[in-house]
């Protein structure tokens, strides 16, 4: 696999969590191409326990798909 | 040389149209998709804008340093690798070698270009946020057969915090970002930008723990 290769697929893996995330609510992600960033920002309401437990249901159905 | 290249090199446009997406994605735009992009962006932060309007800025790099004295934000070390123990608990690694090899490790680096006269902070939900999305983009690498490595893997932050009086210098100076200090979520301690073109080797340097979080 080429650098270039790796960087691809790593990306797009990192967009697949953003999106997931962003769609679960209290998230939002833009890509800043210009800047070549994903921009992340979490809602201000949100508590530590909330955004934690959004994750682990994410991480949770991620594994249930797979599995 | 101009007329030159004018003559017998391809376009800009007809050369990005034949990359693949990936690589269209890395091509330096234009003025023009500069400002498309730009706008996009502005239109598309009206989200963040509405759900951080009550919430003040912060004005100068000395206001960060106290929110952070305080526990208001969460002070983010320049390197972190994570891994999940049985239980569920994020623990801090010092380095990949350190994560149980039959663990998923995640790590995420500070740009360096990230100065300033104050740290790297960030809300404690928003740092609770980059160690979660840290951890998961390690495990889903190792799914992919992208496996971590201390070379590879890592998430590079290429902006967290920021001052008002920082937005502002950026805009004037370099153009960007795209949002006026009021209608950016960074300079409320809410987001942080993750680059997606390097997934590079972190340096070396002292690991500390969020202890905020």
């Amino acid at each position: 696999m080429t650098g270039n290769e790796y960087v691809m697929k790593s990306s797009r893996i990192l967009e697949e969590i953003l999106s997931e995330l962003q769609e679960r609510g209290g998230f939002h992600f833009m890509k800043e191409k210009s800047q070549r960033v994903f921009h992340v920002a979490v809602r201000p309401d949100l508590t530590p326990d909330q955004v934690r437990e959004n994750f682990a249901l994410l991480v949770e159905h991620s594994l249930d798909k797979k599995g | 040389m101009r007329e030159f290249a004018n003559k017998y090199l391809p376009d800009r446009d007809s050369v990005r149209k034949r990359l693949p997406d990936w690589a269209s994605d890395l091509f330096p735009l234009s003025p023009k998709e500069k400002a498309a992009d730009d706008s996009r962006i502005r239109e598309e932060n009206k989200v963040e804008e509405a759900w951080y309007q009550d919430k003040k800025m912060y004005e100068t790099g000395p206001e960060i340093k106290k929110a952070v004295a305080e526990g208001k934000l969460a002070e983010i070390p320049r390197r972190n690798y994570y891994y999940q123990e049985e239980s569920g608990k994020i623990k801090s690694a010092e380095s990949a070698a350190q994560c149980p090899p039959e663990r998923y490790c995640g790590a995420f680096v500070i740009s360096k270009n990230v100065k300033g006269d104050y740290p790297p902070a960030l809300s404690v939900e928003a740092a609770i946020l980059l160690e979660a999305l840290t951890l998961e983009f390690g495990r889903r690498l190792k799914n992919a057969g992208l496996i971590f490595t201390p070379e590879q893997g890592n998430l590079q932050i290429n902006s967290l915090t920021r001052s008002a009086e920082r937005q502002q210098e950026l805009l004037e100076r370099e153009g960007r970002p795209a949002a006026e200090a009021e209608a950016s979520t960074h300079t409320k301690g809410g987001a942080f930008d993750i680059a997606y073109s390097t997934f590079g080797r972190p340096p070396e340097g002292k690991i500390k723990k969020l202890s905020a979080i």
